[in-house]
């Protein structure tokens, strides 16, 4: 004989109702994932972790800030501090002393800026690593206010690489900025 | 399900649209390989999620983590987690393999042939790849929802404990706790349980105390629709007919499983207050499994290794969807099913041109129901899409002959359950041993070639081939090309695709079958006359324009 709703014992009437709420919501999220199910916002940028990690670590090119990347600007960091073989952190309570910016040490490596004494309006910037047989692709630096940027590096000689920078490079004002996070990937 | 369906669902709140925009990250996740989570994996998840079934599962994450962090060397446990290019067996295999031949620091760990073992000295724990899959996805899941730092920290956190079962138990509650306070926000059940008072309310005042499910019926689904349209509904907004459909759906297989519960005596309620009827999430995830597998079909369908061949248009498989996203409910409600793909859609129409602000005649034009489909059309409908799926079925099975597959000899069955098969006895080549366990299926063209020997395997099963050559012929789809025929992916895209085909068409013909006999032929056309006036007048009094 079919029971009806009264029969229901309330534990019995509970357990219906948890499993509708259940299922309702596992509908709506199949709704999301079903393929090609949801137009998405265009220009759409998602913020896959995978992804900000695939480019990182594959040299791919990098978004121009941390709201294009999708990701909190501390989340991105710790992103890139764990893909990079060097780091150099950021050193604001010493962004007053000029010598601070010219010399900066970090995990692996120390970054020193110096005019070029040939040409006043280039700077050279050279990476010393601590283990001579390290090596890395680029450099990425992370500005507190999540704007990016990236430098290709050379091969290293001898444990260390060297770059003469335009003064006017926009990669140089983040290099000699300080707050600004420094990665080696 | 369309755009519009994926918006409902965040519309009708039971999930907020930031966990909405997390699992669509995950969905469109494409590190250069394709998607990187198959639909059906993430289908798994959110099971899982929305069953708050997540406990054993963050456990397992826990084991992977350490198997993560040991073979992803200097990038740690991202490297495999974000690092697997694809979430699937195969690629997780082959990046742990890699990663456990070039990092020394593997004790602990033993690589067996379906996964890693962690011998801990408390216990021993196995993960498998395919489980990998998922637990990476549910890893990826965690990360985008609660951000990297919180979820590293406490995986560091482990890490640096002992290598002990224990801690990755305490983790994983931590973990769970974590994702506890996050679904408080954003996984919501108070518009669900507004809904399902709602029903259960118009069912008693309707039906009586007494109602039982057999009152779930298509008459409750248009009369619980027709009183949304004047507002009787206790505030819930549910305006679409096939919102209501599919709710209605829900709440019989949730009434369903309780009396089933009930009936063999194990309400197997066993949260920490079983009296109040609280039930154990695995148990909500089991029920889930059962409901939501046959709305699966039309995903496998989509995804590699099936989507190699294409067993269905686009079109068909939109035709298809309602009854699948229905699973086992749909026979039951085949007249709604019915109404929703004539009249239902119609209503679509009416709510698309209201909001792209349509001419005022238009909108009346749709509000009678002007160029709606007949019940007559779709049911013919129904009936081209059923042949044509048996044709693309035959023409499969002339595939997996073509090919030398041995799972023709399974479509055989499939088609002839009574088949004799037994003359192919003697051409399975004898097995190497116990131990050897085949990787992929054999090819076998011994045993099918004797499916075309009359004297072997019968005139039915000869006569079977000979239609599914026939159907084979002038097939231009992806798949069924002489130059696709031959190629390993077609074979294992039928081998997967088909069993799902074969399903889909079961699911339609039972819902052909039970329409049928609820609006006979010679009633159809007045029975769609009467069900349209009637709509036609709901219709109107749910946006608002007088006759």
């Amino acid at each position: 004989m079919t029971r009806t709703w009264q029969d229901f014992t309330d534990p019995e009437r509970e357990t219906a109702r948890q499993l509708f709420v259940a299922l309702t919501a596992s509908t709506s999220m199949a709704a999301v994932v079903e393929p090609g199910a949801t137009p998405r916002p265009a220009p759409y940028t998602g913020r896959s972790i995978s992804q900000a990690w695939h480019a990182i670590v594959s040299g791919r090119p990098l978004p121009s800030d941390v709201e294009a990347a999708g990701l909190a600007l501390e989340d991105l960091s710790a992103l890139l501090d764990r893909a990079s073989v060097a780091a150099v952190p950021r050193q604001a309570a010493a962004a007053t002393d000029p010598s601070v910016a010219a010399a900066r040490t970090g995990r692996g490596v120390t970054i020193r800026l110096a005019p070029s004494r040939s040409d006043v309006s280039q700077t050279y910037v050279t990476l010393e690593f601590d283990d001579r047989g390290m090596a890395a692709g680029r450099l990425i630096a992370l500005r507190p206010d999540g704007a990016m940027t990236e430098i290709a590096l050379p091969t290293p000689v001898e444990g260390a690489v060297q770059l003469l920078v335009s003064d006017d490079d926009p990669a140089l004002v983040f290099l000699a900025d300080t707050d600004c996070r420094i990665y080696l990937v | 399900m369309d755009g519009l369906s994926a918006e409902r669902a965040v519309l009708e709140g039971a999930i907020s649209s930031e966990l909405a925009e997390v699992f669509r990250v995950l969905a469109d996740t494409d590190l250069g390989s394709g998607p990187k989570y198959p639909a059906q994996l993430l289908r798994a998840l959110s099971r899982t999620v929305a069953s708050r079934a997540y406990g054993k599962p963050m456990l397992e994450l826990c084991h992977l983590m350490r198997i993560a962090a040991a073979v992803g060397g200097r990038h740690g446990w991202p490297g495999l987690v974000f690092g697997v290019p694809v979430a699937r067996a195969a690629a997780l295999r082959a990046l742990v393999q890699k990663g456990a031949d070039s990092n020394a620091a593997y004790s602990g760990l033993e690589l067996i042939d379906d996964g890693v073992t962690l011998t801990y000295p408390d216990a021993a724990f196995h993960v498998t790849y395919g489980r990998m899959a998922f637990l990476v996805a549910l890893a990826e899941l965690l990360v985008t929802a609660l951000g990297y730092r919180a979820i590293d920290e406490v995986v560091q956190e482990l890490l640096e404990a002992l290598f002990e079962s224990a801690s990755a138990s305490r983790h994983a509650n931590r973990l769970s706790r974590l994702f506890y306070d996050y679904l408080k926000d954003h996984l919501s059940t108070a518009q669900s349980l507004r809904v399902f008072a709602s029903l259960i309310g118009f069912l008693e005042r309707d039906r009586g105390q007494s109602f039982s499910l057999d009152d779930l019926d298509d008459d409750a689904v248009f009369d619980y629709w027709s009183a949304v349209t004047t507002g009787q509904t206790d505030g819930v907004d549910m305006w679409g007919f096939r919102s209501v459909l599919e709710r209605v759906a829900t709440l019989r297989s949730a009434i369903e499983e309780a009396t089933e519960r009930h009936a063999l005596g194990t309400p197997r309620s066993i949260g920490p207050d079983r009296s109040s009827g609280e039930v154990d999430p695995d148990a909500i995830l089991s029920v889930l499994e059962a409901h939501e597998d046959p709305a699966d079909d039309l995903s496998v369908l989509q995804t590699k290794p099936a989507a190699a061949v294409k067993l269905l248009t686009g079109r068909e498989m939109a035709d298809l969807t309602v009854l699948s996203t229905l699973g086992r409910q749909a026979p039951t409600l085949a007249l709604s099913v019915l109404r929703a793909e004539t009249l239902g859609v119609a209503q679509g129409r009416v709510s698309q041109a209201l909001r792209r602000r349509a001419e005022p005649d238009v909108v009346s034009g749709l509000l009678d129901l002007s160029g709606c489909e007949t019940y007559g059309d779709r049911l013919a409908r129904w009936h081209d899409l059923d042949a044509r799926m048996k044709r693309m079925a035959l023409a499969a099975l002339a595939v997996l002959i073509e090919a030398g597959r041995v799972e023709a000899a399974r479509e055989v069955l499939a088609h002839l359950p009574s088949a004799d098969l037994t003359g192919l006895r003697d051409r399975v080549p004898e097995a190497a041993g116990a131990n050897v366990v085949a990787l992929r299926p054999a090819r076998a063209p011994d045993i099918v070639g004797a499916l075309q020997d009359r004297t072997l395997v019968g005139e039915d099963v000869a006569d079977l081939v000979d239609e599914a050559r026939r159907s084979l012929k002038g097939l231009s789809r992806a798949g069924f090309q002489p130059k696709d025929r031959l190629t390993p992916s077609v074979g294992d895209g039928l081998s997967v695709g088909l069993p799902v085909l074969r399903r889909l068409r079961s699911a339609l013909v039972a819902v052909l079958r039970r329409a049928e006999s609820q609006v006979p032929a010679a009633d159809v056309d007045g029975r769609f006359l009467e069900d349209s006036r009637r709509f036609a007048i709901g219709l109107r009094a749910l946006y608002g324009v007088g006759e």
